[in-house]
C-alpha cells in the first residue's frame, strides 16, 4: 500500500512537473512597459525590447510581477561575469483546439527555448547580442548583432536583428504580427540606428528585406519608427517600404495608457502590396488592428482580454478575419508564469480551418 | 490637456474591441478571393499531374496541395508583406520558386529535394520532425493526414510541377547505381534524371548526352554503350558501360554527366521550353553534373 501511496505521489509529482513546465508560447509583454510607463531598455538588454533582461528586467521578474517574490538572486545566474551574461525564455504547450470541420487536436509540445547572450566590452559601448533558439529541433540562429552605444543613449545595431516595427507582442499569430511579417519569426539581415532621447525613441532601419534569407536582388528594406512617452501613456508609429520587385508599403500607428490597475493596449497597420492580386495584378491594400485591456487583479494575476481585426483586401467585401483572446496569467513566483486561455477565430465560412476555438494552458520558464 | 488625451486614446481601444465582425463570405470563392477571380479550369487535366477525381479531396499534385494546404493555411505567415523566412507560398509559383531544391534553413536539408520527402525539409516541418524545428502550421492544429500524404506523394514523385505554370523546365533529381559487371572487369552505371516538367523526349539524342570521366584531371569522354530509356513524361535513364579498371580501395572514380549542348540541339518541354540546364532561371545552358563512384 504505501509503496502504491508512493508510485502516486511519484507520477502525481512528475506529473505535476510536466505540467509546470508545459506551456504554448506565452507571449512578451509590452503592457509591463506601458503599465509603469517605461520604455523597453529599462527592462531588455535589447533597447527594442524582448529576449534578455538586464539587470532590473531580472528584478523586476523575480520581485515585482510573481506573487510571492523570491528570496534569491538571479543575477548570481545570469551574469557569469560582469560583461558576459545569459538569460533563457523556455515556452511549453498544452493545447486543444476545434475548427468548425469539428476537427479537433490536442497536443503536449515544447514551443521554443531560447537561449539568450550578450557579450559586452567594458569602457566601449561595444556588445555583441545572440539570441539563439535551441527547441525544438535543431538551433535556430534569432538575432545576432553587434551594437555600438553612444554616450548619449544613442546606438547603433549591425547583423541579424528583429526589425524595430510597432508592438513587440510575442504571439507571432496575432494578425498584426502575421500580416506585416514583423514577428519573432521573422528577422533580416540589415543595420539600425536609433536616437534616444529622454522620452523620445527614433530608429531607422535598413535590411535585405528578404527575411532570414539573403538578399535576392539589389533592393533594400527600408523603415523609420518613433515613440514618445507621455506621463501615462504613449504613441508611436512605423513607416515602411519593401523595396522588391512587387514593392510593399506599410504603415502603423501604436500606443498604450495606464489607467491604475488597468493598461490599454492597441496597433493598427495599413499595407500596400503592390502589384499583389495575381488576377489582374493590381494592388492589394489590407488592414489590422489589435485592442488589449489588462486587469491587474492582484499582484502576480493579469486578465488580459485582447480582440484582433484583419482585412486581408481592402477592395474586397466579407473577407475579414477576427478573432478574440481571453488570458489569465498567474505568477505564482519568481521565474515561472503559468497562463490560461481562450481564443475564438473567426474568418469567411469558406474557410472552416481558420474557424476555430483554442483552449490553452501554458507555461513560462523565464531569466 | 492630459486628462482630455487619456479618454481620448482609450475610446478607439474600446471600439476596435467591440465593433468588428468577421466577414459572411459571400461572393468569394475558398480562397477568400471574389468568385470574378476564379480560375477557369480547363478539361482535359494537364497531363503531369493525375486527374482530379474530386475536387474537394487533396491529391498529391502541386495544383491541389496549393489549393488546400499552401494558400488557405500557410500562406498567412508565408505570405502577404513579409513572408516568414522569405518563403511565399501564396501562389503556386511562388511555392515553386521558394520551395523545389531551395536550401532550408538547417543546412542538412533542401525545402522539397524532389524524390527523397524525409531530406524535405518542408515534410519534417509538418510531421513535426525534430529536426526541423516547431511544427508547421505554427500555432494551428496539425494538418490532416490527408493532407501529409499528399505532400509527401508529391515529393516522392519527384515534385512535378504542372505544365500550365510558366516556370523554366529544369532538372529536379539526378539518382546514380551502378554494379560490377564480373565477367571483364567493367561497370554497369545508370543515370536517372526526373525533370520538373513533361519532356518531349524527342528532342534528345544519343549525342546530347555526354559522360566523361576524370583522369589526371583531364575529362576523358566516355563513348562505349550509352543508350537511354524513356520511363515516363518526366524520367529517363542513362545507362552505360565504364571500366572498373582504375578503381582503388582509396580513391572514388569521378565522372560528369552533360546535357542539352546548344552546339547540337536543345531539350524541350512537351510544351516547347528550352530545358534551363544551368539553372539560371533563363531558358537554355548546359547541364553539368559532377558524381563519382
Amino acid at each position: 500500500m504505501i509503496f502504491h501511496f508512493n508510485g502516486k505521489l511519484i507520477f502525481i509529482t512528475l506529473a505535476a512537473s510536466i505540467l509546470l513546465l508545459l506551456s504554448i508560447s506565452s507571449y512578451a509583454e509590452p503592457y509591463l512597459a506601458y503599465k509603469n510607463n517605461l520604455k523597453c531598455i529599462a527592462c531588455h538588454v535589447n533597447p527594442n525590447g524582448g529576449g534578455l533582461r538586464n539587470d532590473f528586467g531580472r528584478i523586476y521578474g523575480q520581485q515585482l510581477l510573481p506573487s510571492k517574490a523570491a528570496s534569491y538572486d538571479t543575477n548570481k545566474l545570469a551574469k557569469l561575469t560582469q560583461f558576459l551574461t545569459l538569460g533563457t525564455d523556455a515556452r511549453f504547450n498544452a493545447r486543444y483546439q476545434k475548427d468548425n470541420n469539428g476537427k479537433s487536436n490536442q497536443s503536449f509540445a515544447v514551443s521554443s527555448t531560447q537561449i539568450y547572450l550578450n557579450i559586452a566590452l567594458p569602457e566601449t559601448g561595444l556588445s555583441f547580442y545572440l539570441d539563439q533558439q535551441v527547441a525544438p529541433g535543431t538551433a535556430i540562429n534569432r538575432e545576432a548583432f553587434i551594437m555600438y552605444k553612444f554616450a548619449s543613449g544613442n546606438f547603433i545595431k549591425a547583423g541579424k536583428l528583429f526589425l524595430p516595427y510597432g508592438l513587440r507582442i510575442e504571439d507571432d499569430s496575432a494578425f498584426i504580427r502575421q500580416a506585416t511579417g514583423m514577428n519573432f519569426d521573422n528577422s533580416d539581415n540589415g543595420i539600425e540606428f536609433a536616437l534616444d532621447y529622454t522620452n523620445t525613441t527614433v530608429n531607422f532601419f535598413v535590411s535585405n528585406g528578404t527575411s532570414q534569407a539573403s538578399n535576392d536582388d539589389n533592393k533594400f528594406l527600408y523603415g523609420v519608427r518613433a515613440e514618445h512617452l507621455f506621463s501615462n501613456f504613449r504613441v508611436g508609429a512605423t513607416a515602411m517600404l519593401n523595396d522588391r520587385d512587387k514593392q510593399v508599403q506599410q504603415y502603423n500607428l501604436y500606443g498604450g495608457a495606464n489607467f491604475g490597475k488597468v493598461t490599454l493596449l492597441t496597433e493598427v497597420d495599413y499595407l500596400i502590396l503592390s502589384n499583389a492580386n495575381n488576377f489582374d495584378q493590381s494592388d492589394i491594400k489590407q488592414f489590422a488592428s489589435l485592442a488589449e485591456i489588462n486587469y491587474q487583479w492582484q499582484k502576480g494575476l493579469n486578465l488580459k482580454v485582447t480582440s484582433e481585426y484583419f482585412d486581408r483586401d481592402l477592395d474586397v467585401s466579407e473577407n475579414q478575419q477576427t478573432r478574440y483572446s481571453f488570458v489569465a496569467e498567474y505568477t505564482p513566483f519568481a521565474n515561472i508564469q503559468l497562463r490560461l486561455g481562450y481564443r475564438k477565430q473567426n474568418d469567411i465560412p469558406q474557410k472552416p480551418q481558420q474557424n476555430n476555438d483554442l483552449l490553452f494552458v501554458q507555461s513560462h520558464f523565464y531569466f | 490637456m492630459k486628462k482630455l488625451l487619456q479618454p481620448l486614446f482609450a475610446l478607439p481601444v474600446l471600439l476596435i474591441l467591440v465593433a468588428c465582425n468577421a466577414g459572411n463570405g459571400e461572393g468569394l470563392n475558398e480562397q477568400g478571393r471574389p468568385n470574378a477571380e476564379t480560375p477557369v479550369v480547363e478539361l482535359p487535366n494537364n497531363p503531369s499531374e493525375p486527374p482530379v477525381t474530386d475536387p474537394n479531396k487533396i491529391s498529391a499534385n502541386l495544383t491541389s496541395i496549393q489549393e488546400h494546404v499552401f494558400t488557405p493555411i500557410c500562406s498567412s505567415c508565408h505570405g502577404g508583406a513579409n513572408p516568414a523566412a522569405g518563403q511565399d507560398l501564396s501562389t503556386i509559383k511562388n511555392s515553386i520558386a521558394h520551395l523545389i531544391n531551395v536550401q532550408s534553413s538547417n543546412p542538412l536539408f533542401k525545402r522539397v529535394a524532389p524524390g527523397l520527402p524525409t531530406q524535405s525539409y518542408l515534410y519534417l516541418k509538418i510531421t513535426g520532425n525534430s529536426q526541423a524545428g516547431a511544427r508547421m502550421p505554427l500555432g494551428q492544429a496539425p494538418l490532416s493526414e490527408e493532407a501529409i500524404t499528399a505532400i509527401k506523394d508529391w515529393i516522392s514523385q519527384g515534385a512535378i510541377v504542372p505544365d500550365n505554370i510558366i516556370t523554366p523546365t529544369q532538372v529536379n533529381r539526378v539518382k546514380i547505381t551502378s554494379k560490377a559487371v564480373s565477367h571483364n572487369n567493367q561497370q554497369q552505371i545508370k543515370i536517372t534524371l526526373t525533370f520538373n516538367q513533361a519532356i518531349n523526349f524527342s528532342t534528345l539524342t544519343n549525342e546530347q548526352i555526354l559522360v566523361s570521366q576524370y583522369q589526371n584531371k583531364q575529362l576523358v569522354p566516355l563513348t562505349n554503350h550509352i543508350t537511354f530509356k524513356v520511363i515516363n513524361a518526366h524520367q529517363f535513364i542513362i545507362t552505360l558501360m565504364a571500366s572498373a579498371v582504375q578503381t582503388t580501395k582509396t580513391k572514388q572514380q569521378q565522372f560528369n554527366l552533360q546535357l542539352n549542348n546548344p552546339n547540337l540541339s536543345t531539350i524541350t518541354s512537351i510544351s516547347g521550353q528550352m530545358l534551363d540546364g544551368n539553372n539560371d532561371g533563363i531558358d537554355g545552358g548546359v547541364f553539368s553534373y559532377d558524381f563519382s563512384l
